[in-house]
């Protein structure tokens, strides 16, 4: 049986009149890649403040490797990598430097810590700007730096608070390589964002908050068949009658029909060759219409089923 | 001790490429130390400091000269310079020439049995001159009367009266610097000691997850926060030190006289720059205010002390000892001066040392009570 890594038990936390973290629940075990998924607020970043006994709580208890987590927890700490949301390296270091300082904070021999400093280098593709002070540094550079910062020192346990924000495609998926890779090398990731496709693509369990409270935990697979839609079929570009309307609603397993301007939308609920059905309804009737396609459900639909709400922020 | 040693090193090397505080703390001194020497840098050498006067004789009657030439002969500034430059003129029109060029500050003139005394203007120099005079004529007289009452006592009391030998013993504290414009730059030094408040909080914020993500990580990391704090502290106190010895070795070369015990000098500094970095890391480990607000409460500090000190206000520290003597007792930058003064002034190193100890009292208290206030903390909110 898997060991538990982090052990949160009734946490609460207020700031003030907020209530950040309402009697929050959380086990996460050992080699899992756990997603903390929610929008800006939700309190994800306060969770992992808790676990690394940074901030004080009102209410309930943390474990983390087994034992309490708190300040002195040397033990723990020593096993634990964190890489923070705001990029925090020294600009007065160089890449090599910077990795190295944080590093020395864990690994005390030179030999030792000078292999692992190098490996962090090219786990990040680092190696070429290792002399390069941060300020030289493209913001995906400085966020692979900032990784490298947090993990050199090969802990088992590694947080990941929004690593990719501000960060270009090709620098974001190759630190969601990396993440998928540091946990195929033995390490637990605690991986917090509010990009869904992120957290869709590598995590292995989530859970989705809002409101400081855990609303749903499972793998994706677990989470999307908790809500009611299966597929959603979107048709562009179509001139529709409120009657063709109310027959594509009545055609079998679609439950919502809606459209926006000139964009239809279809929600279905189980059921197969959702799309060939009202494909030929369309045909039948001659509706004319622009592209047609169909999409499985996102944990967007997961949490805009559960909260009624968007989890992202449009913007975003 | 490894993790001491690793901390030690980066934080000497964050610090030293830290170019602006570097920049700042030696170019304060240098600065402010430049501003100094150019207003009253020569104001003592000048105006205080005592200088050979120059007068010329002019010499009609022989009798008068001899006693004169003994006065002269037996005034001295510091037992090896005549207090008089005379030169000798053969006429009054050539001595008149000199005083008008101002190549001279008085004509003493001998005639008919009289010493006279000719100045252009009033001044410290002409009253020396006229003290001079006076003294010759004291001389006279006391002869004259002596001739009539006790003519044996005559050659004791010309002795004593034209020599000006002296009954009482002087005896001077040390060979030090008089110079009472010196005390601005020991304020100085003092000051930029006590800047290093600035470097000690940012080092405390540095390490403080609730103000610095960098503070955060180094909470989080594996290292003892008291390993990190003391290795941290020294590392700031050597780099902020050595600005400061810079900045003294600038004022040395323009032409400061601190004196020639450099290993004290150095000590004091060393203390200094402890004490300010130590009250720094306290402010700085403060909760629950913010950046600026520690930085504001430092500089007011740096400020405060100075002024209390008498860099701004030369007196000060005199009024301070006068109304409330105590202050001058606990405040850093007095004390740091004050050490610089007493090295330069006493011979023994007991009020300096006495200063010190209390630089390193206060230290250890700031430290204390930094790391009390730092330690096993988790933070309301970050």
């Amino acid at each position: 049986m898997e060991n538990t890594v982090v052990k949160i038990e009734n946490l609460v936390k207020r700031y003030k009149e907020t209530l950040a973290l309402d009697h929050f629940n959380l086990e996460i075990k050992e080699g899992e890649i756990f997603g903390l998924l929610g929008p800006n607020g939700s309190g994800k970043t306060t969770t992992m403040n808790c676990i690394l006994a940074l901030l004080t709580y009102d209410k309930g208890s943390v474990e983390v490797f087994g034992g309490e987590m708190n300040p002195d927890n040397i033990e723990a700490k020593r096993n634990i990598g964190v890489v923070m949301q705001n990029v925090a390296v020294y600009d007065e270091l160089t890449v090599y430097e910077n990795i190295d300082y944080f590093c020395g904070l864990y690994v005390k021999d030179k030999a030792t810590r000078k292999k692992y400093v190098d490996e962090a280098l090219d786990f990040v593709d680092l190696q070429d700007f290792k002399k390069f002070y941060p300020k030289k540094l493209s913001g995906g550079l400085l966020r692979r730096l900032n990784i490298a910062c947090g993990i050199a020192h090969k802990p088992k346990l590694i947080f990941l608070d929004e690593p990719t924000v501000a960060v270009d495609p090709q620098s974001r998926n190759k630190i969601l390589e990396g993440i998928v890779e540091l946990n195929r090398r033995g390490a637990t990731i605690i991986y917090t964002s509010h990009y869904m496709e992120e957290v869709e693509q590598i995590c292995t369990r989530i859970a989705i908050m809002d409101k400081g409270k855990n609303i749903a935990l499972g793998t994706k697979d677990e989470l999307k068949k908790m809500i009611k839609n299966t597929e959603t079929i979107i048709i562009e570009a179509i001139d529709i009658s409120s009657e063709d309307k109310k027959n594509i609603q009545a055609l079998s397993h679609v439950y919502e029909v809606h459209t926006e301007g000139d964009k239809l939308t279809i929600k279905c609920s189980g059921g197969k060759h959702n799309l060939i059905r009202v494909l030929d309804y369309i045909n039948e009737r001659d509706i004319p219409c622009g592209r047609v396609y169909s999409e499985l459900p996102t944990l967007n639909d997961v949490f805009l089923e559960i909260t009624g709400k968007e989890l992202r922020d449009k913007e975003a | 001790m490894k993790t001491f040693i690793h901390n030690f090193k980066y934080t000497i090397k964050i610090i030293i490429h830290n170019k602006t505080q570097m920049m700042w703390s030696i170019v304060f001194i240098i600065a402010l130390g430049t501003l100094f020497y150019a207003s009253f840098g020569n104001i003592y050498e000048k105006d205080e400091m005592l200088h050979s006067i120059k007068a010329a004789v002019v010499i009609d009657d022989g009798s008068v000269k001899q006693n004169f030439d003994d006065i002269v002969a037996n005034i001295s500034l510091d037992g090896e310079e005549s207090l008089l430059d005379i030169t000798e003129v053969s006429g009054m029109e050539e001595a008149e020439e000199l005083l008008a060029d101002e190549k001279i500050k008085g004509i003493f003139y001998s005639g008919q049995g009289e010493l006279k005394l000719i100045v252009k203007e009033e001044g410290v120099e002409e009253s020396i001159l006229t003290s001079i005079t006076a003294r010759y004529h004291q001389a006279v007289t006391v002869a004259a009367g002596l001739s009539k009452d006790a003519p044996e006592k005559i050659p004791d009391a010309m002795t004593m009266l034209l020599t000006g030998e002296n009954k009482n013993i002087e005896k001077k504290l040390s060979d030090g610097n008089g110079d009472t414009y010196i005390q601005y730059f020991y304020n100085l030094i003092a000051m930029a000691c006590l800047m290093s408040v600035n470097a000690g909080i940012a080092f405390a914020v540095g390490s403080q997850a609730n103000l610095s993500s960098i503070g955060a990580r180094k909470c989080i990391s594996g290292a003892a926060t008291l390993t990190q704090t003391v290795s941290g502290l020294l590392a700031t106190v050597i780099t902020q030190a050595i600005c400061s010895l810079l900045g003294l070795i600038y004022l040395i070369i323009i032409g400061v006289d601190f004196g020639n015990q450099a290993g004290y000098t150095g000590l004091i500094i060393l203390c200094g720059c402890l004490t300010g970095t130590c009250l720094g890391f306290f402010i700085g480990s403060i909760g629950g205010l913010s950046r600026n607000a520690k930085d504001v409460i430092g500089t007011a500090i740096v400020v405060g002390t100075a002024f209390l000190s008498g860099l701004m206000v030369g007196n000060m520290r005199m009024v301070v000892e006068e109304k409330c003597p105590v202050i001058n007792k606990i405040n850093p930058t007095a004390l740091i001066a004050d050490s610089f003064y007493s090295l330069e002034i006493y011979d023994t190193y007991d009020r300096c040392f006495g200063n010190l100890i209390t630089l390193l009292i206060i230290s250890v208290l700031c430290v204390f009570g930094g790391v009390l206030v730092g330690r096993r903390k988790r933070y309301a909110s970050i």
